[in-house]
């Protein structure tokens, strides 16, 4: 069976299954925990940027 | 060059993996990815080396040598400064490991965390050394150490495939500890920190070698994973069954490390097995075993290596694709057959420096191995380091000493210094191990004594006196064991006085904190030796209490059980012994043996099926066999059983009479019968008592004993006595050409005869035999031997290659003796006979079936002739 003929969901956490996939596993791995890092990243930076405002918004009342 | 087999070779070394822990998961579908490679191969199980030590070892695998040949001795070696100890490194080693034999044949070769393989050699290929997977920092400032990596331009490339015990997460973690899932706090448990570090050098290792297998091309790839050793370290302990002593809740949150690692390993073998082609053939192979049963070590050692305790003898060897025969099994393999093996795979030729053997039974066609004087003379770029990058590191740490003592460098700290000597003498004491491992007893006792004498540490003096043991130096042997026993009260005492001054119920506070009971199974197998059962028998008894896997001790106390006719208690220690090692065919035949004469005849046969599925070439086995089949009124298959035995060893008086009589009394079939009997008495010629031993052991005594009591003698009187043997050497000229002319052996029927032991297996098998074999001191043994040849014995040194010769010689006449089933034999010690003629006369009259004159025996024995004692 060839690398193609599989599909794995790869979660942020991986598993066991994923290590066991060797650097083609640890590679996507990797790629997804960046991704979802970088999403959350960009939604704390959201998510205080606008605590930043209401803030501002209630400090300005 | 030979035929090749094969075109590319995948080797995976998994330390310490066992058969007794994959057997059952295998069973329970639980590692289906080995199942499949197993059928689709061959199989068996794979002998380590003493000691075992997984440097030493894993350098045995990839160069068929031992450790004294290879030059990697322990874990530790000094720095180049001799100021501190590091990790053992490529450069100690002192010959070419399989990769640098392809490299110079125009291979390339890729392997990845070999220990030791640092630093990484200049092969054409690449090379990730055991360095590469550690990792003592955080991620962020992660360094990979110098050497880690060749070529240059794969570092950075090979850095990103390292995983950082910080990424693996409590998913990965729960299947070998389900507890982390919901107890947050129990993640920071020691346990659970090094199953996380264990699990990320495994990912690291396999994620460099599979990205290896997809991106360059290879022809040989050695991929070296440690997890399942320190998996089991860690938790077999922990492993099912519970035993009482554990904490219930530690045994609860642990159990499942073990097998967690090995399901992980198959996980890992699919991903690799998905990466080669249908040209590779895949070696899998383990350095040792691991306990996992009745036999795990309650308490580790308190000793350097001490862990190396928890090593079982057997490890795995599977072999699968082309040149390897499907469905396989394979026995007597040794961790230095691999390299041999692999080469004879790729059609190159073994060095005849190697000490391994190549495995042909694993081959699918036979093939006829070839062999060159050493590869070590063979010119060409090996990719190993330069000569003078290369050294001993402890001969460069004399030279380093010697400069201190001449003021030209500064001297380290006292502890420092201390603490290299140490180790030095611990590597020499591994060396000493390998040496009588090898059985290169005049090295190993060499070494032994010296570090002994120096340091009387008492675990040194054990080994020492076991060498004593094996070189057949009995009361050197005793005299040790005296002063060991002496030192050793001594120095519990002490031990005890300190340990329980800190706690009173200190669990460790016992005798047993070395090896346990190993000084009493050296006196127990000594007095073995020594035909002294009586003596042997309790002690043997006391260790088999304290310590049941000794497997020597199991299958010693069984044979003296077997001899006294105890059939029941040999059974018993039989099935010790094999829950030991299953492989033996010697104990499956002594089980069935002991069966057969308790008329257990089913499971009789089972046994010495088994004895003969392991060595074919056992006529005993198949003897008992037929004797077996007879008693279960199963008579046709009784028949075949017996011809094997005369077709394995022609003319077998006894199974030819038990042919005859089945033939005649079960089948009817008279002419079958007549044949048998016309055979028996055209060939048949009788009985011939046989008094053997190596020259000067007391055969001459013997055969005065024999005469005096009534037995006929055959002697021609040609060698007269002399002051070596005043009473005369009865000896028949005619046996010293045994080998080339046994026509006159047919005039020794019904009488006693001497035969030196080396020639005792040209006998033609048409007698019965009765061998009394004489044995002796074997320092006395060659004293006398070099007296009597005018040579000067000096008395503190003997010539150790005759001691290893003569040793072999008896090896080989004992397998000769045991395979035979129309040879009995007593064991009769020269001194035995000194201190007490009269009831050795009466053992060899009942063992001879005679009624000879005990007292006519006895009064040839001279005490004053007794010379050449050994001290």
């Amino acid at each position: 069976m060839s690398d193609q003929d599989k599909e794995y969901k790869i979660t942020e956490e991986g598993s066991l299954g994923l290590l066991a996939l060797g650097d083609v596993g640890v590679e996507k791995w990797r790629e997804v925990r960046a991704k979802s890092e970088a999403e959350r990243k960009a939604q704390k930076d959201n998510s205080k940027n606008s605590t930043a405002t209401t803030d501002g918004e209630e400090t300005n009342k | 060059m030979g035929k090749k087999l094969t075109n590319k070779v995948l080797v995976i070394g998994w330390d310490a993996a066992d058969w007794k822990v994959i057997t059952p998961l295998i069973q329970q579908g639980k590692m289906p990815t080995l199942k499949k490679f197993m059928e689709e191969g061959t199989h068996g199980n794979i002998k380590t080396l003493d000691p075992p030590l997984s440097p030493m070892l894993w350098t045995s695998i990839a160069t068929g040598m031992r450790a004294d040949k290879h030059g990697i001795t322990g874990f530790i070696e000094p720095t180049p400064d001799g100021q501190a100890l590091r990790p053992v490194t490529t450069t100690s080693r002192k010959v070419k490991a399989i990769w640098n034999i392809l490299n110079q044949e125009g291979y390339k070769s890729n392997v990845v965390g070999w220990w030791p393989s640092n630093p990484a050699e200049p092969i054409n290929g690449v090379m990730v050394s055991n360095l590469f997977q550690g990792a003592n920092k955080g991620m962020d400032e992660w360094d990979m150490p110098a050497g880690t990596v060749h070529p240059e331009s794969k570092i950075e490339d090979m850095k990103k495939w390292r995983v950082h015990p910080h990424e693996i997460s409590v998913s990965m973690v729960a299947p070998f500890i389900p507890k982390v899932i919901k107890d947050k706090e129990f993640r920071k448990e020691k346990r659970v920190a090094s199953c996380v570090k264990i699990l990320a050098h495994a990912a690291s290792i396999h994620s460099a070698s599979t990205n290896l297998m997809r991106t360059t091309e290879w022809d040989f790839m050695a991929v070296y994973h440690d997890a399942i050793d320190h998996f089991s370290h860690l938790a077999m302990k922990f492993h099912p069954p519970y035993r009482n002593f554990l904490k219930e809740e530690d045994y609860e949150s642990y159990k499942g490390i073990v097998e967690a690692g090995y399901r992980f390993h198959d996980m890992m073998l699919e991903r690799t097995l998905e990466l080669i082609d249908d040209d590779t053939t895949v070696v899998l192979v383990s350095d040792h075993g691991f306990h996992s049963d009745h036999l795990r070590p309650i308490v580790i050692p308190k000793e350097p290596s001490g862990p190396a305790y928890e090593h079982s003898p057997y490890g795995i060897f599977v072999a699968r694709g082309p040149g390897i025969r499907k469905g396989g099994v394979i026995s007597g393999a040794s961790v230095i057959d691999v390299t041999p093996t692999l080469l004879t795979l790729l059609g190159l030729p073994v060095g005849n420096d190697m000490e391994g053997k190549v495995l042909t039974a694993c081959f699918d066609e036979p093939v006829e191995p070839e062999f060159i004087e050493t590869w070590e003379k063979v010119d060409g770029k090996d990719g190993m380091h330069s000569s003078e990058f290369r050294e001993d590191p402890w001969a460069a740490q004399e030279a380093l000493q010697q400069l201190v003592d001449l003021g030209y460098i500064e001297a380290p700290g006292d502890d420092k210094m201390e603490q290299v000597e140490k180790s030095k003498r611990e590597s020499l004491y591994y060396l000493a191990r390998n040496y009588i491992d090898g059985k290169k007893f005049d090295e190993g006792i060499k070494l032994l004594k010296e570090i002994f004498d120096e340091s009387k540490v008492i675990r040194y003096g054990k080994r020492l006196a076991s060498a004593y043991l094996k070189t057949g130096q009995y009361r050197k042997c005793e005299k040790l064991i005296v002063e060991l026993k002496e030192a050793q009260e001594l120095r519990f005492e002490e031990y005890k006085k300190t340990r329980l001054e800190k706690d009173p119920n200190d669990p460790f506070a016992n005798k047993d904190m070395e090896e346990p009971m190993y000084l009493e199974y050296i006196e127990g197998l000594m007095y073995l030796a020594m035909n002294k059962q009586e003596k042997a028998l309790p002690i043997l008894n006391k260790i088999l209490e304290k310590v049941p896997h000794n497997f020597d001790v199991c299958s010693s106390i069984a044979q003296i059980h077997l001899a006294r006719k105890n059939y029941d208690l040999a059974a018993r220690h039989f099935i010790m012994a094999l829950a030991i090692d299953e492989m033996s065919p010697i104990i499956h035949h002594g089980l069935g043996l002991s069966f057969l004469r308790q008329k257990k005849y089913d499971d009789a046969v089972d046994e010495f099926f088994r004895a003969i599925e392991l060595n074919f070439y056992y006529p005993k086995a198949h003897y008992h066999l037929g004797e077996a089949f007879f008693h279960q009124g199963n008579h046709q298959e009784s028949i075949e059983a017996f011809k094997v035995v005369v077709r394995l060893s022609p003319g077998t008086t006894k199974a030819h009479e038990w042919l005859e009589k089945i033939y005649r009394d079960h089948i009817n079939d008279a002419s079958k019968a007549e044949e048998h009997r016309n055979f028996i008495q055209k060939n048949i010629v009788g009985e011939i008592v046989v008094v053997s031993g190596l020259p000067r052991s007391g055969t001459s005594m013997m055969m005065q004993m024999l005469d005096n009591g009534g037995m006929p003698v055959m002697t021609d009187k040609l060698r007269q006595a002399d002051d070596n043997n005043p009473k005369g050497y009865h000896e028949f000229d005619k046996v010293k050409r045994l080998h080339l002319d046994q026509s006159w052996v047919k005039d020794a029927s019904g009488k006693a005869i001497k035969i030196v032991t080396p020639l005792l297996n040209y006998l033609p098998p048409n007698y019965r035999y009765k061998v009394i074999m004489m044995e002796r001191e074997m320092s006395e043994i060659i004293t006398s031997q070099q007296k009597m040849l005018g040579k000067s014995v000096r008395p503190d040194t003997l010539p150790m290659p005759l001691f290893t010769a003569f040793r072999k010689q008896q090896e080989k006449i004992d397998a000769w003796i045991e395979s035979q089933p129309q040879v009995e034999i007593l064991k009769v010690h020269y001194k035995d006979i000194i201190d007490d003629p009269i009831s050795q006369a009466e053992r060899i009259n009942n063992f001879l079936g005679k009624e000879l004159s005990i007292e006519e025996m006895a009064s040839v024995v001279d005490p004053a002739l007794y010379r050449n004692k050994s001290e």
